[in-house]
């Protein structure tokens, strides 16, 4: 999906290469789902010209992601 | 009933993630070469954020999108902040969300940005968040982007929202 974000010259675009209808990750991976989101805002916040896009460091199942707050 | 069949056979297709990938990568129907730029006017932790949804979630009150058109349905569902969860319903017929409706922030993270207003990185949450089916072609592109598009950006302003995040499926 990443090139119909740069065909779109989408303002922001956070890519991640996750199968369809996982797009925040799997299923009840609740320091997945805050870390992508969390990305999301800082993209919003650091972003300087429309296009922008982040690709996602996470690989899908293989990456451990930390507790960023407490449950 | 020769729509019907190519109907069944698209969604067939689409099963394979090859078949996606390659839509994806030929996807043709709109391209530009620059894009709109509104700079954040605050920092998120005192913005308001609406959700957008493409996976096709609707109130299981509301009709449902017609998944029998072979060119998608272009229109809006409004997903109040306070919905019910057991209320909510996927119709969409090209990707398979049978774990999206097993835990609804895969394509519509309102629970966790629900914690994320909690712990202070959002400013508030808009008390309407909004989907759309994925997936449009033919005729129903123009629809999408001269209607459906514009009613929501009328929306999002009305409702005086600052970030606006669209979650594809």
């Amino acid at each position: 999906m990443r090139s119909i974000s740069e065909r779109l010259f989408l303002p922001r675009s956070y890519h991640l290469r996750y199968p369809f209808g996982h797009a925040l990750g799997e299923v009840e991976n609740r320091n997945q789902q805050l870390q992508i989101l969390v990305d999301c805002l800082n993209l919003l916040e650091n972003a300087e010209k429309p296009g922008t896009i982040i690709d996602a460091p996470y690989l899908w199942k293989r990456h451990q992601f930390e507790e960023l707050f407490p449950s | 009933m020769i729509a019907q069949i190519l109907s069944f056979l698209s969604l067939q297709l689409f099963k394979s993630s090859k078949v996606r990938e390659l839509w994806a990568k030929n996807h043709r129907e709109f391209e530009f070469n620059t894009g709109p730029w509104t700079p954040l006017q605050k920092p998120t932790k005192e913005s308001q954020l609406c959700l957008i949804t493409s996976g096709g979630l609707h109130l299981n009150t509301d009709p449902p999108f017609d998944t029998s058109d072979c060119n998608g349905d272009p229109t809006l569902r409004t997903i109040p902040l306070n919905s019910d969860q057991n209320k909510w319903k996927i119709t969409h017929n090209y990707y398979d969300h049978s774990d999206a409706e097993r835990d609804w922030n895969l394509i519509f993270p309102l629970e966790r940005l629900c914690e994320l207003r909690n712990f202070g990185k959002i400013g508030a949450l808009a008390n309407n968040h909004y989907s759309l089916m994925g997936h449009i072609t033919g005729p129903h592109l123009p629809t999408l982007l001269h209607q459906t598009a514009r009613e929501l950006a009328d929306r999002l302003r009305d409702e005086h929202t600052d970030l606006a995040l669209l979650v594809p499926a």
